[in-house]
């Protein structure tokens, strides 16, 4: 590792070694979610972002370094997801503007750089919170600032125990951090990418971790460049990602009889455990081959026809379309309930409600008007529907909706005889007229805000804030309602999630109907994962 | 002599009222089953709700036969008089088609005007007193019909139902049908653009319904007359009635169920005001 690249490797191999880093470890930074629900794993989110990052600096054909960081940018920017995924972006967006157009980094280069990396991550985020990844960077790149060093990796190596020495401190710096026992998930992530990129630029790639991390070679980039390729053949079949483990797996065996299988291919990792993505027709055949090798985990298999026929779907669907909502659901029952109240298109929320800004981008270009009306219904998702606007030339109002009743209530609002931006007030107004209940189970042990939940026990949420954990169902749901102060006879909607039948919902409602506030409960399917129920209350 | 005023039934004229200005009003018919009732004369407001209650079929609505016109217009015409015939907006109803008839057959062209209100129950009832009051006064038929065209773009009027249900079986629920299809239960708001009925919001629940018409009233920067409607119970009518008496003191205010007709379309349980600002 110690022969001297050119320059177009360097840039791009100290990015990649970053996001493997990343990689090792982004279960881990999932692990620091200090809410026990699963949206928006953090780890997850960066590390696709990250992902789509180095894939276009694989692809970009210029040589200088600025112009690998811009085409690395404008991956991160598209491939944004969720929160921490989008405040990224910014970040290598920012990298990119310092670098301008340098041939080569030098020492007053990456100053440049994270400096302004540290200023778009400040400035992609309407109310700016200490104590997250926007510290770290900061922190990084004053580090960076005041170190007296000369060379590029010993400007890094500042840098970075700068943003280690504030994680260290984000504890101190948010409340909510310090009652979990946790650094802020986002601003670990940050440093790994930090650590990763420096341990390649000093020659001595990352061991340690949750597994072993194997030598980066040289070519990677180029031979692994070809997965997720836009539209044309990797449209069709099955998206199918899993994780072999084993003692004496080889990356190269296991990339070359899998590329008979199918496109897109991605294998990432070493002799303990491998990281495969694939496009294949048939999935079986990829797995037995797989399960051969070694054991199988985390394997996911998507029918990518279904995912694209929805938004094509949806996008015929709609005749004359006027004024155009676009909607990010999780759920067939709360996709029909959100196109039956007039959705136009609906972006599939997935397992954790973070579709990427180009999902976004994909159903707003679906449609065949000017202007588009974005339902994100996710804290973790108006970023991304933020940053679609950068990549269509229509226009994007995106009215901020944290919740699938919020987004809801906006929906009734619109009205296809007023204005797009009259409709957009109407609608963020219309907002604040529902309070949102979600039961769930909980995915770990947690203590926020003094309320306590063990892992596996009912746990009640209101706007998303843990405010009720109990044994029972019911238990929880109630304790939950009774947090809100309902006045008598309002309307309660509950939308069951895919692991609730419809006798089981209609028994819950029947309970709740007996409580003193009396509501009046419309049961509705939903489907959606996760959640056993999402409740909209109206105030 | 002054000219008279005729108008149908739907406009929902309290029966005095309309006696005491000598105002025609020629009735539409509502139809349960085969049993055919006339609007205000045979049924009121509140007979139909209980018959609504109680009865297996829903009623249906069909606007009056020419030859009631004719019969109306003829006495009067004997009478030596000019007819300013206004109506419920004929994108509602083909009421103004029968009464067009009707002036076509009388052979007397010139003597009766058929004017389309563009509205109707009270906003059709505010234009009627207003003719009625300005012939009193000696208006010419011209007059009458300028004033007429005049009301008409001054009024206004929002309402909501409890369900959509009535104005879709009713068959007048016009652009609000885009309010339709969602797999929630909402209570439409709707008002009349053009003389069609036209969405303005769904709501969940009824305070907030009331809440919304009670701003949009509230809201408006001066008040002549309102009338306050509703089909079914009072209650929430006459609580709405008295707050925006209390904030337009010096305004003409009403207070009137809808009849029969209307009430066939919106269902029971609306609230809606009509305003002259």
């Amino acid at each position: 590792m110690t022969t001297p690249m050119p320059n177009r490797s360097d840039l791009r191999a100290v990015l990649a070694a970053g996001v493997s880093w990343l990689e090792t470890n982004a279960e881990a930074v999932n692990a620091l979610n200090v809410f026990p629900v699963p949206d928006g794993d953090t780890g997850t989110n960066m590390l696709l972002t990250a992902r789509t990052a180095i894939v276009e600096a694989a692809r970009c054909s210029e040589s200088g370094a600025g112009a690998i960081a811009r085409a690395a940018a404008h991956g991160a920017l598209l491939g944004a997801r969720g929160n921490g995924g989008v405040i990224l972006s910014q970040i290598i967006r920012g990298f990119a503007e310092g670098l301008a157009d340098c041939a080569e980094i030098r020492a007053d280069d990456l100053v440049r750089a994270l400096d302004q990396a540290a200023k778009r991550a400040y400035q992609g985020v309407a109310h700016p919170v200490e104590g997250t990844i926007l510290t770290v960077i900061r922190c990084a790149a004053e580090a960076a600032k005041e170190s007296k060093a000369t060379s590029v990796p010993e400007i890094l190596e500042h840098a970075t125990a700068g943003a280690k020495k504030a994680l260290a401190e984000t504890p101190n710096l948010l409340p909510v951090l310090k009652e979990a026992g946790v650094v802020d998930a986002g601003g670990q992530g940050l440093v790994l990418l930090l650590e990763g990129a420096l341990a390649q630029l000093q020659g001595h790639p990352l061991t340690e971790g949750y597994r072993t991390l194997g030598e980066i070679r040289r070519g990677w980039l180029e031979s692994t460049a070809a997965q997720h390729q836009e539209g044309g053949e990797s449209a069709w079949g099955y998206c199918t990602e899993f994780l072999i483990q084993d003692h004496n797996l080889s990356v190269e065996q296991l990339r070359k009889e899998i590329t008979r299988l199918g496109t897109s291919l991605l294998v990432v990792g070493d002799e303990q455990a491998i990281h495969v993505h694939v496009h294949a027709q048939d999935p079986g055949a990829v797995l037995s081959y797989a399960a051969s090798l070694g054991t199988l985990h985390k394997i996911k298999i998507d029918n990518m026809q279904e995912q694209q026929g929805d938004l094509l779907h949806s996008s015929q669907a709609s005749q004359s379309v006027g004024i155009a909502v676009v909607a990010v659901v999780p759920g067939d029952g709360l996709t029909r309930v959100f196109r039956s109240l007039g959705a136009t298109a609906v972006v599939p929320g997935g397992q954790s409600m973070n579709p990427s800004a180009q999902e976004i981008v994909a159903a707003v270009e679906s449609i065949g008007v000017d202007s588009v009306l974005v339902l994100p219904n996710n804290p973790n998702v108006i970023a991304s529907c933020e940053q679609a606007q950068q990549f269509t030339s229509k226009r994007v109002i995106v009215v901020p909706s944290r919740t699938i009743p919020q987004g809801i209530a906006a929906l009734l609002a619109l009205n296809q005889e007023h204005g797009i931006d009259e409709n957009a007030a109407a609608m963020t107004e219309s907002l604040d007229q529902v309070r949102t209940v979600e039961i769930t189970t909980a995915t770990q042990d947690a203590t926020i805000g003094g309320v306590s939940a063990r892992q596996d026990q009912y746990i009640g949420l209101v706007e998303h804030k843990l405010v009720a954990a109990g044994d029972s169902l019911i238990g929880a749901f109630q304790a939950t309602l009774d947090h809100l102060d309902l006045p008598k006879g309002n309307l309660v909607t509950l939308y069951y999630g895919e692991m609730v039948t419809k006798e089981e919902a209609e028994t819950v409602a029947e309970e709740l109907q007996t409580r003193p506030d009396s509501p009046e409960v419309e049961v509705i399917q939903g489907g959606q994962p996760h959640y056993h129920f999402i409740a909209s209350v109206e105030m | 002599m002054a000219v008279r005023i005729v108008t149908d039934s739907t406009s929902d004229l309290p029966r005095d009222l309309a006696a005491s200005w000598d105002i025609g009003v020629v009735p539409l018919t509502v139809n349960f089953g085969d049993e055919s009732y006339r609007d205000g004369i045979d049924l009121d407001a509140a007979s139909f709700i209980q018959k609504l209650a109680s009865s297996p079929v829903l009623p249906h609505t069909a606007q009056p036969s020419p030859a009631a016109f004719a019969e109306v217009y003829k006495e009067l015409l004997l009478q030596g008089r000019q007819v300013c015939s206004i109506h419920i907006s004929a994108k509602l109803s083909g009421t103004q088609q029968s009464a067009l008839l009707a002036r076509q057959d009388s052979g007397q062209e010139g003597d009766i005007a058929v004017v389309d209100s563009g509205w109707t129950s009270m906003g059709l009832g505010l234009i009627v007193l207003h003719a009625a009051k300005a012939a009193r006064e000696g208006a010419s038929l011209p007059e009458l019909v300028r004033l007429v065209e005049e009301l008409r773009g001054k009024i206004d009027l929002l309402l909501f139902c409890d369900t959509l249900e009535y104005l879709q079986r009713g068959g007048r629920i016009g652009r609000a049908a885009a309010f339709l299809g969602g797999l929630l239960k909402v209570k439409p708001i709707i008002t009349l653009k053009d003389g069609e009925v036209a969405p303005v919001e769904r709501v969940r629940t009824r305070s907030r319904a009331l809440e919304h018409v009670w701003e949009w009233a509230r809201g408006l920067p001066q008040l002549r007359e309102f009338c306050i409607l509703y089909s079914g119970d009072s209650q929430d009518a006459r609580e709405f009635h008295r707050k925006v008496r209390e904030h337009f003191p010096q305004a003409q205010d009403y207070l009137v169920p809808v009849g029969p007709v209307i009430a066939t379309h919106v269902g029971p349980g609306a609230v809606g005001i009509v305003v002259l600002p």
